[in-house]
């Protein structure tokens, strides 16, 4: 379903509870779509809600047709902002990819995993990062297909664990 | 060969986009009514500076059912999207002078509306702007772009 009204003015705040900052008129197109991508997706999920007020961590998305297209995204618990960076940020997270690629993330026709070893989607980050880095993409996924990724993620885990189990259990005896 | 912004260059837009194959098989199946915007930026000989053409496109099961001039910007209402640019970058875009993806992530082409859906059908909306880009069969009276600032 798509949603069919575009009275309110740009950048009216569509109380979800949870405001999300962008760069106004002046915002580049990328930053701009991921604002209100971002917006629209706590506003109509209180289980997305939840998840946005639950990260903590700044993560850089920069464009691959633009290389001066880059935008970081904050999530402070309290609010998000999305802005356009100019200067060189280091040891921050970063996403680099087109928008194709961006599109077929967040709409979940494919796996993080898969765009990364494609190198479709290219990610810079310290191993700590990483999990932070894993949590905002799934965030940014839309709901049915993150339930999905969460799912085979879960069953990965348990296997691996169940694996781990077993070979404890074989040393042991 | 139609003249830009003409009745006929909207049929053969119209004709273009509804003839694509793939696209049929890419374009969601639920009705999508947009518009685009085109603002007068001084440079564009087709639009005066200041003003603006505003054009409906409604596509449904695929095709595009209606293709026409609005006389007064849209109030939003039962709307899924707006484009908004200045007439020099639309008519870039339709001489495929200039990339409508990089002008959308450089925000010089303003996009409003449901992100979540544009993101999942971004295939069949970069195919469907691919095909205005490349058409070629736009007649240009007055010139076309890129257009040399005007004195």
């Amino acid at each position: 379903m798509v949603a069919t009204d575009l009275t309110a003015p740009a950048g009216a705040p569509r109380g979800a509870g949870l405001p999300v900052i962008g760069g106004g008129g002046d915002a580049s197109g990328l930053a701009d779509m991921l604002q209100q991508f971002i917006e629209q997706t706590v506003a109509d999920s209180p289980r997305k809600l939840q998840r946005a007020r639950a990260l903590r961590g700044r993560a850089l998305f920069c464009s691959a047709e633009d290389e001066r297209v880059r935008v970081c995204i904050d999530f402070a618990g309290d609010h998000i902002e999305v802005r356009d960076v100019l200067d060189e940020l280091t040891q921050v997270p970063t996403v680099t990819a087109d928008f194709l690629t961006v599109a077929h993330l967040t709409s979940g026709h494919e796996s993080p995993f898969a765009l990364l070893a494609r190198r479709k989607l290219k990610a810079r980050c310290s191993a700590g990062q990483a999990l932070f880095l894993l949590r905002m993409l799934r965030f940014l996924q839309l709901e049915s297909e993150a339930r999905r990724t969460e799912w085979l993620q879960r069953i990965c885990w348990a296997a691996l664990a169940l694996g781990a189990a077993g070979v404890a259990a074989w040393y042991v005896s | 060969m139609s003249v830009i912004y003409s009745e006929a260059w909207y049929e053969d837009m119209k004709r273009l986009i509804n003839g694509s194959d793939q696209l049929g098989k890419l374009a969601p199946k639920v009705r999508i009514a947009f518009t685009l915007e085109v603002m007068g930026d001084g440079l564009s000989p087709y639009v005066p500076a200041g003003g603006g053409l505003y054009f409906l496109l409604v596509i449904e099961d695929g095709k595009v059912v209606e293709f026409r001039p609005l006389g007064e910007r849209h109030d939003g209402k039962g709307l899924n999207f707006r484009f908004t640019a200045p007439a020099t970058i639309w008519e870039a875009v339709a001489a495929g002078t200039e990339d409508p993806i990089k002008c959308g992530l450089r925000g010089t082409i303003k996009v409003r509306g449901d992100m979540k859906f544009l993101m999942e059908n971004a295939d069949a909306v970069k195919l469907a702007i691919d095909l205005y880009g490349h058409q070629g069969n736009t007649d240009w009276p007055l010139g076309r772009p890129p257009y040399q600032p005007r004195a």
